[in-house]
């Protein structure tokens, strides 16, 4: 991709990361604190600015989600120790969403930039580009279509997942996905889900993605030497 | 099956244009301004909207067998999710217990994601080693199309990945072109701190965050970074959370694994 270039150590951070911190821990409801209980934890509040900045100059290039879920039942595995309450946090169906309102409409990210985060980087990196992470002629016909004006708060009583707290809870989003395509079919449109079990299909990603010939160069240029002294 | 997207602005990682897109067969055949619609096409008008690459989570764990119970998403239900938000891809782990087999492993995801609604992956993890594991991870990359395995540095006890099985998976995954991923915080450490907290009388859910600190974090990040460099293995550090991890991935991309800057461009030679 013209423009960007990334070396060989690559950095992902999850939404939540960038927008949740570690008050929750210190909510005196055991459900809500359990419930945010994940590795590793949200942290003191400075640490998502950071983590913004990492992501606008380029060392993060991924945003991912986590997405594991347990409800309060499962939690409460971890009642008089937290070292059994099951880790994970939902954020699948918000990932996008909170991206493009507290990146995309604060001006932290681009337009474009947001597209690079959220799918072209993953792309590349894990080899699968340009199959996926573009749109152009000859990849697959996976699309996300946002009205920059449409609004919505998030919820554990409305959203999709199936989870019993949303780590969102409240956030209004001004830019939300209208319409989703998937393999050349349209799967949701303005709150009318259309996905249908098991068409998803198993994506092969091959080895020796495009930065291995940097790698392999490299290798040859440090290969270990001997001496010899057989004279 | 074809649908054509009119009317919006086409927002790619390079730059958005105005463009009707024409999809059929699955597969994007076409874009460009002002297409007409062929007749029977399923039309979406995108008016003032932005029409971009449906998202990638590379990150997720669908109805994943975990601490004694089991996540509540599954792959019907998970993938559904993300796609009302506009992800129509995830690269989900497969993660064997310790001493599992790790193809046998494979083969029982793949079966669970069987029901996933959009299109999806899975990265393999790295849990313990013998002879089997070098040689299931070469028929990982050679048969099922598997580039990327990670390893836990935390849960010690569990599914850890030690310095040994670090160096040994790393050197397999630069063998077979692969890419090594990590989730960076100290098992010695956190095991070590879970144990005096909880003894402390720290029972509830505050323990979690205080028994792993950042540091624990950025010590694993910069001891996988570390590994990756000497073993000249291309790394990607999952779910940055702090500073402490981020400086780690931010100094190595300066200095010794800077040294050689490329684009990832499936097609562009950087």
């Amino acid at each position: 991709m013209p423009g960007v270039k990334v070396r060989r150590v690559f950095g992902e951070v999850l939404a939540g990361h960038l927008l949740v911190d570690d008050s929750v821990y210190r909510n005196p409801d055991f459900e809500f604190a359990a419930a945010h209980v994940m590795s590793p934890p949200f942290r003191p509040k400075a640490n998502k600015e950071a983590l913004w900045r990492g992501l606008q100059s380029g060392d993060l290039q991924t945003t991912a989600t986590d997405h594991c879920c347990f409800c309060a039942d499962q939690k409460a595995m971890g009642k008089d120790d937290f070292r059994k309450i099951p880790n994970g946090t939902g954020g699948i169906e918000d990932r996008m969403h909170v991206l493009w309102t507290h990146g995309v409409n604060t001006g932290r990210l681009t337009m474009s930039e947001f597209v690079a985060v959220t799918s072209t980087n993953s792309a590349k990196i894990f080899n699968i580009y340009p199959r996926k992470g573009i749109i152009a002629a000859g990849s697959d016909a996976d699309l996300a279509i946002f009205d920059p004006q449409a609004t919505h708060t998030i919820s554990a009583k409305t959203h999709h997942q199936k989870v019993d707290l949303n780590i969102f809870e409240g956030m209004e989003l001004t830019g939300i996905n209208v319409a989703t395509v998937s393999q050349g079919k349209v799967v949701y449109k303005d709150g009318d889900v259309r996905t249908e079990r098991g068409v998803g299909r198993y994506v092969d990603r091959p080895c020796f993605a495009p930065y291995y010939s940097a790698v392999e160069k490299r290798s040859s240029a440090t290969a270990p030497i001997s001496v010899d002294r057989s004279s | 099956m074809s649908v054509i997207i009119k009317g919006g602005t086409v927002v790619n990682a390079d730059q958005s244009f105005r463009a009707d897109v024409y999809c059929d067969d699955g597969i994007i055949q076409a874009v460009g301004p002002d297409m007409d619609a062929p007749l029977g096409v399923d039309v979406v008008d995108a008016g003032g909207c932005y029409v971009m690459p449906g998202g990638i989570d590379p990150h997720t764990h669908m109805q994943l067998p975990f601490m004694g119970t089991v996540a509540s998403e599954d792959f019907f239900s998970g993938t559904t999710a993300g796609a009302v938000g506009g992800t129509t891809m995830i690269i989900d782990f497969v993660i064997p217990g310790p001493q599992e087999d790790v193809l046998e492993t494979y083969h029982k995801w793949r079966g669970w994601a069987e029901k996933s609604t959009t299109d999806y992956s899975f990265h393999v993890a790295i849990t313990w080693w013998d002879d089997s594991v070098p040689d299931a991870m070469g028929t990982l990359c050679r048969d099922y199309g598997v580039n990327s395995f990670k390893h836990f540095m935390a849960y010690k006890g569990a599914i850890m990945a030690d310095d040994e099985i670090l160096v040994n998976s790393f050197t397999r995954a630069r063998e077979l072109g692969a890419l090594c991923t990590v989730h960076a915080e100290s098992g010695e450490l956190v095991d070590h701190f879970q144990t005096k907290i909880f003894e402390s009388g720290i029972t509830g859910p505050e323990g979690h965050p205080q028994s792993r600190p950042p540091q624990v974090e950025g010590e694993a990040a910069n001891r996988a970074i570390r590994f990756a460099q000497m073993i000249d293995v291309p790394l990607y550090v999952v779910h940055n959370s702090c500073a402490q991890s981020l400086n780690e991935i931010a100094r190595a991309r300066r200095e010794g694994q800077t040294s050689i800057w490329r684009s990832i461009g499936g097609t562009s030679a950087g």
